[in-house]
């Protein structure tokens, strides 16, 4: 069931952000196609405005993605849909495990998106002889297996912060919709406090490990490796904390059960 | 067994006690008028039975089983909302409803269809509410349930159409399910039902057999109604 439920999930959660992903692909071909071509000014004009459209739209998938997860927990849940899925003969981990699941794809569909548009448009020559320099800088000073884990741990603490931004939102819905009045104004509250607030925490767990590991210079003015490890680890680590622990508490409310209007 | 048991129920709102001690029991077989004003508690008491409301206390079972997945894959639910995903066309809920519903008939959804004029490949956003109203109705009653809860639905339709919902629940529903339909309209139905249970301020104030209640007051169940409920 949890697989049935996933596909109409992200479904309807991909629905919108399809066209802005198209616009985005459109406007990277022609960016790469006037950046391309000897500069005149009407050329350099088109340039800019094509510049503009593609930070929007980058701006508008986020926003689109992250938005319509949001919508589809309160719609599904407990607006008028939600007397069709809680009446779904399936368990209330399955409906929410099958939308946070959704949620996370969706928005990492719009990152890889997003980073591949990016590529397009920006890799040439010039800067991917910038990146090899500086990758060679890294294996220089580090080795390539950390080099490797460097950027890969990167990634995954972009991830973890998506989600986190995400569960966020899901949590202030979940709580907030647990009372009978001000169910928005509670579940803004809640989302909003609940992702400043950690996220203040988490800088004062970074400063206080920055603090107590040395801030070696090494080769090529970077840290030292137990540095890097010491302040990465602690990031990646508070923001997997962070995830679990709302993933929990939202499912935990919400399996106590919804009061629909 | 009892099909359906409501005991010691009770929801409070804002301090305010909706459903007060409600106790009930629906046996197999048979169709039941849930009557009371607007606001007596009969959507409470719905929703809660279909897992929609937090209880404060008591407990409701279905077949002995506390709510949850094996209910609701027998029971057929009936909301007085429009509850259909808007950006869906008529063809792609059908398949929705028979994906989830092991007990769901397809195709008595396209003959019903067919026979309350509505076009398969239509999107429900560009329905008009009745038509997503009969439409919901299809869905349910395409379902072949032990019991099917039928929350308000007369409501806003006009009285040959009524008609026309009554004949599709009756000539519709699983042989030996029960039906349970909440209304105010009781005229329209009074004639179907088996048994009645009113409903007022939350507590369950009468629940007897329409045909025991009909000889003993010598009145119909709408002047019944009228009589108790008189403000």
């Amino acid at each position: 069931m949890l697989s049935k439920l996933f596909k109409y999930d992200f479904k309807w959660m991909t629905k919108v952000t399809y066209i802005y992903v198209l616009i985005l692909i459109v406007i990277s071909i022609a960016l790469k196609i006037v950046e391309s071509v000897d500069q005149t000014f009407l050329l350099v004009i088109l340039d800019k405005i094509l510049v503009s459209m593609f930070i929007s739209c980058i701006v508008s998938i986020l926003l689109t993605s992250s938005i319509r997860i949001w919508v589809r927990f309160i719609n599904n849940f407990y607006k008028d849909e939600s007397y069709l899925t809680h009446t779904l003969p399936v368990t209330k981990n399955e409906l929410f495990n099958s939308k946070v699941l959704a949620g996370i794809c969706s928005l990492l569909l719009s990152a890889l998106v997003i980073v591949a548009c990016l590529a397009l448009v920006f890799i040439n020559k010039d800067s991917l002889e910038s990146l090899k320099m500086m990758w060679d800088s890294l294996v220089a000073t580090y080795n390539s297996v950390f080099a490797v884990l460097y950027v890969i741990g990167l990634v995954v603490l972009i991830i973890l912060e998506i989600i986190y931004i995400m569960m966020a939102g899901v949590l202030g819905i979940t709580i907030g919709h647990r009372s009978n009045n001000f169910k928005m104004v509670k579940s803004i509250a809640v989302g909003l406090i609940s992702y400043g607030l950690l996220s203040a925490m988490s800088l004062g767990v970074i400063a206080i490990v920055s603090k107590l590991i040395n801030y070696d210079i090494i080769g090529n003015g970077f840290p030292s490796m137990n540095y890097l490890i010491g302040v990465g680890g602690a990031g990646l680590l508070v923001y997997l904390i962070y995830d679990i622990v709302y993933y929990i508490i939202a499912k935990k409310v919400f399996n106590k059960g919804v009061n629909v209007d | 067994m009892n099909l359906l048991e409501v005991k010691h129920l009770t929801k409070t709102f804002d301090n305010k006690k909706i459903l007060d001690d409600v106790n009930l029991v629906i046996p197999d077989g048979k169709i039941i008028g849930l009557l009371g004003k607007n606001g007596a508690g009969k959507s409470t008491l719905i929703k809660s039975i279909n897992d929609l409301l937090t209880i404060d206390e008591g407990e409701i079972l279905f077949k002995g089983k506390k709510l949850g997945v094996y209910s609701k894959e027998n029971i057929s639910y009936l909301p007085e909302r429009t509850y259909l995903d808007k950006g869906m066309k008529v063809s792609e809920v059908i398949d929705y409803f028979s994906e989830f519903y092991k007990d769901f008939d397809k195709e008595r959804a396209y003959r019903l269809l067919k026979d309350l004029k509505l076009d398969a490949d239509k999107r429900i956003v560009k329905m008009s509410k009745g038509m997503q109203e009969k439409l919901q109705l299809i869905l349910v009653m395409s379902r072949d349930a032990d019991l099917y809860v039928l929350d308000e639905p007369l409501s806003g339709v006009d009285p040959a159409t009524r008609d026309y919902i009554l004949d599709t629940i009756l000539s519709n529903f699983k042989e030996g399910a029960s039906i349970i339909i909440s209304t105010h309209l009781i005229t329209d139905i009074e004639r179907i039902l088996d048994e009645v249970i009113f409903i007022d301020e939350g507590k369950i104030v009468l629940n007897s057999s329409a045909d025991e209640l009909r000889n003993k007051e010598k009145s119909s169940i709408d002047e019944i109604f009228r009589r108790i409920f008189k403000c």
